[in-house]
């Protein structure tokens, strides 16, 4: 089945037979976001921050205050110019970047296809914005789980600025829900893609990428990743319980389904006791962020027979504190190394060993959200991520979008550069 | 003096109603889990990371239970491996990983004496048994496949027994043709069972022979996963096997078990519910706060039984979702509970964009 939820700048609802449409009609779009200056934009986007903000705080969660941060128009300002090598207005005119004969112009690519991964939405949105701040027209495949994706972006209608109309935005954006066995169109959606943005597990990554495309087509591949936390004694010594807690946010925004969610926290220490005191720590502020700002959402049976079962099989390795129901789980070994994730707020705390972490290239890792000593720090992020890991944020905002993103700036991508000479 | 789950096995299966039945199986089972929290370290491990003291009193519901994974993912034995006379295998269904499971001569007599007392109260006499596999070896191996072990545990309801399959699992009616015509039990798993009927369809020479067969009774067990992919229900399988095998469709007994805990089935009664014996119990535990579910309510199937002694399997948590639809008052005239198996859980897909690491 296939449902057309956002066309020709409406909310729709309706089910279609096929995409065409769609891909025909966001086209004519094409022209106008190309005509806008860049600034008028991010005006524009820096009212949809507020907006959203004050209006869907609680729908959009602990992410809300980033959705501001991120859309304000000074954050896209600078996140743009270190995108487009330094100068965003790059987007609306030739300028020069330094060559000392070349005028550089960042021209759209086109349309954008976005593949929005169910449980992590609003990762989703924010491509679909670079897209937009790049001038990309786009068409969103929405995960099953799409009411607040399309609330949101239909809202964009009644955002107006002094120089550009929410009516004429909302037209840059066509919203569909695809049956995932629905391959005919999601072929036609492919191909008809100058950018590919995919979000989504291993397998869902593949299938995207198996679909036919143009050769010229522009693949911005978002997940399958794995992420991390190192944290040192001295932290943990200095501010345990303000770790703990940022962890815990971490751990528990998007239920852990993100790429940037961490499931192994490594301890440098030798001391038993500071791993042992850390994880009670963490426990209790898991129980407070599940209680007072996250609340856990039903998992389904299958989920929680693996929790159940990851449970018990550290119950007997290792040490394991939990809530009483599934909401989270915290576990305590001396297991070496990644710890499997079982996603749904499970999360493992083991002691640090470098070789192991440095062991071989490893590709899929995204964050590593660290917590050591400033001296230290440098030099050791240089050498772990030399083998694998795209950002090293703090703790409390591994799961904060930010450009780059898995390791590439994806607006960079989403652009063709046109030179000529001065 | 004699030993409280010694007593428990001669009670009938299903003569004591649940509150007659509480104190002689409670009984049994705190002298079960006192062994096994003194034999197995994973055992113990597991009750105290949860706090679960035997000094304290404590309800059967309270011991903690054991997810049925875990015997594929450690080797649990509560008796030294000399006492080890048999290791059963189960059928790598959910994973690729089988379960093992260790008996010694205590585990495998009190299983044996459970399943010959809870399959007498359904199969009344001796049968000529026709089972629809391949002719396995039956011998005293020290390793045997569920399979075999659950045709084996029928052996003393066995008046005769053919096998009904040649080597490539298709029905070969040269290897039964002497089935007598009365009195005859026919066996199978649930899945192949459903898939010989299938093909056989339009078999007349197979169809004629089954309609001089009188009446026969219809034994089916093991999981319903590859029926349930091909949305087969069971009323669908029942209707066409008794088209099949030309019988009544009260004769058709699916029996649910778990090689985790042999010899404690729950076989289908006339009204189409599985009775707990009184050698075991059930607990429906809700999938998201793992409290115990009321009667009518769906969840996970815990199993407690005191009857293995070899390994710690005495509580388990399937990964089966059922419901328990009454105590005491089936009209089959069983007393105890009886309940409903409805799905089998999967293993969960990845959502999001977060991966498992190599």
């Amino acid at each position: 089945m296939t449902k057309l939820l956002i066309s020709k700048g409406e909310l729709v609802n309706s089910e279609t037979t096929s995409v065409e449409e769609s891909i025909e009609s966001i086209k004519t779009s094409r022209e106008w976001l190309h005509l806008q200056k860049i600034d008028d934009v991010l005006d524009y986007m820096d009212m949809v921050g507020k907006q959203w903000s004050d209006n869907y705080q609680n729908e959009i969660g602990v992410n809300s205050s980033h959705v501001k941060n991120f859309l304000s128009k000074s954050y896209l300002e600078n996140k743009l110019d270190i995108a487009l090598h330094g100068n965003r207005h790059s987007l609306d005119s030739f300028v020069d970047l330094g060559d000392p004969k070349l005028l550089f112009h960042a021209q759209p690519r086109g349309i954008s296809c976005h593949w929005i991964a169910g449980n992590v939405d609003i990762l989703g949105i924010f491509s679909a914005i670079q897209s937009l701040i790049t001038k990309n027209v786009s068409i969103i495949k929405a995960p099953s789980n799409y009411d607040l994706l399309v609330e949101l972006i239909s809202s964009l209608k009644d955002i107006n600025t002094e120089k550009i109309s929410g009516s004429d935005i909302l037209k840059c954006f066509e919203v569909l829900y695809i049956d995932k066995n629905d391959e005919k169109n999601q072929r036609i959606m492919s191909n008809s893609a100058d950018i590919r943005v995919a979000w989504g597990g291993q397998d869902a990554i593949r299938s995207i990428i198996a679909l036919p495309k143009d050769p010229f087509t522009e693949d911005i591949i978002y997940g399958p990743k794995y992420s991390y936390v190192i944290i040192d004694e001295e932290s943990i010594k200095n501010q345990m319980m303000e770790l703990s807690q940022k962890i815990a946010l971490d751990v528990s925004t998007f239920d852990q389904y993100a790429c940037s969610s961490p499931h192994t926290i490594f301890v440098k220490t030798k001391d038993k006791k500071i791993i042992s005191d850390f994880a009670n720590s963490l426990s209790k502020a898991m129980e407070n962020v599940e209680r007072i700002l996250l609340p856990k959402v039903k998992e389904t049976e299958e989920k929680s027979n693996e929790i159940i079962s990851t449970r018990s099989e550290y119950e007997i390795k290792g040490k394991v504190i939990s809530s009483k129901n599934l909401s989270w789980t915290v576990i305590v070994s001396n297991e070496e190394g990644f710890a499997q994730p079982t996603f749904s707020r499970v999360v493992h705390v083991r002691p640090y060993n470098e070789k192991i972490i440095t062991l071989k290239d490893n590709r899929k890792i995204q964050s590593i959200g660290i917590a050591i000593n400033d001296k230290e720090r440098f030099d050791l992020v240089d050498k772990i991520t030399f083998f694998g890991g795209d950002r090293c944020p703090s703790l409390g905002k591994m799961s904060f979008f930010d450009s780059p993103w898995d390791g590439m700036f994806g607006m960079d991508r989403m652009v063709r550069w046109i030179t000529t000479y001065k | 003096m004699k030993s409280h789950i010694e007593t428990l096995l001669e009670v009938d299966p299903y003569s004591l109603s649940q509150k007659e039945k509480n104190e002689i199986f409670h009984n049994a089972m705190n002298e079960s889990i006192k062994f096994h929290y003194e034999k197995s370290d994973e055992f113990r491990k597991i009750c105290d990371n949860r706090n679960f003291s035997l000094e304290k009193e404590f309800l059967v519901q309270d011991i903690p239970f054991l997810p049925v994974s875990l015997f594929k993912t450690f080797q649990l034995k509560s008796v030294p491996e000399s006492e080890i006379i048999k290791t059963v295998y189960s059928s790598a269904t959910t994973s690729n990983s089988p379960s093992t499971i260790f008996l010694d001569q205590v585990t495998s007599k009190r299983q044996t004496k459970v399943l010959v007392s809870i399959m007498k109260d359904f199969l009344i006499n001796k049968k000529n048994f026709l089972i629809i596999d391949q002719k396995s070896d039956l011998d005293n191996s020290k390793e045997v496949k569920s399979r075999e072990s659950a045709i084996r545990g029928f052996f003393p309801f066995m008046e005769s027994i053919n096998f009904g399959l040649d080597s490539k699992l298709k029905l070969d009616i040269s290897q039964f043709e002497k089935l007598s015509e009365k009195n005859c039990c026919i066996m199978g798993f649930t899945w192949l069972l459903y898939t010989i009927v299938l093909e056989n369809e339009n078999n007349n020479e197979v169809k004629e022979f089954f309609k001089n067969i009188e009446n026969p009774v219809i034994i089916h067990i093991g999981g319903w996963k590859k029926l349930s992919d091909k949305k087969v229900d069971k009323e669908e399988f029942n209707q066409k096997v008794s088209n099949f095998f030309n019988c009544k469709k009260e004769n058709i007994i699916d029996i649910y078990g778990m090689t985790e805990q042999l010899g404690t089935i729950y076989p289908d009664c006339s009204e189409g519910n599985k009775h707990v014996s009184a050698y075991s119990e059930i607990f429906i535990r809700n999938t998201d706060t793992l409290e115990i579910e009321e009667v009518g309510m769906s969840g996970f199937i815990q199993l407690v039984s005191p009857i293995p002694q070899s390994y710690p399997g005495i509580s388990l948590l399937s990964d089966d979702i059922g419901k328990i639809l009454g105590v005491d008052d089936c009209a089959c005239g069983r007393k105890g509970k009886y309940f409903r198996f409805e799905k089998r859980t999967e293993k969960a897909d990845i959502k999001g964009c977060g991966d498992t690491i190599d």
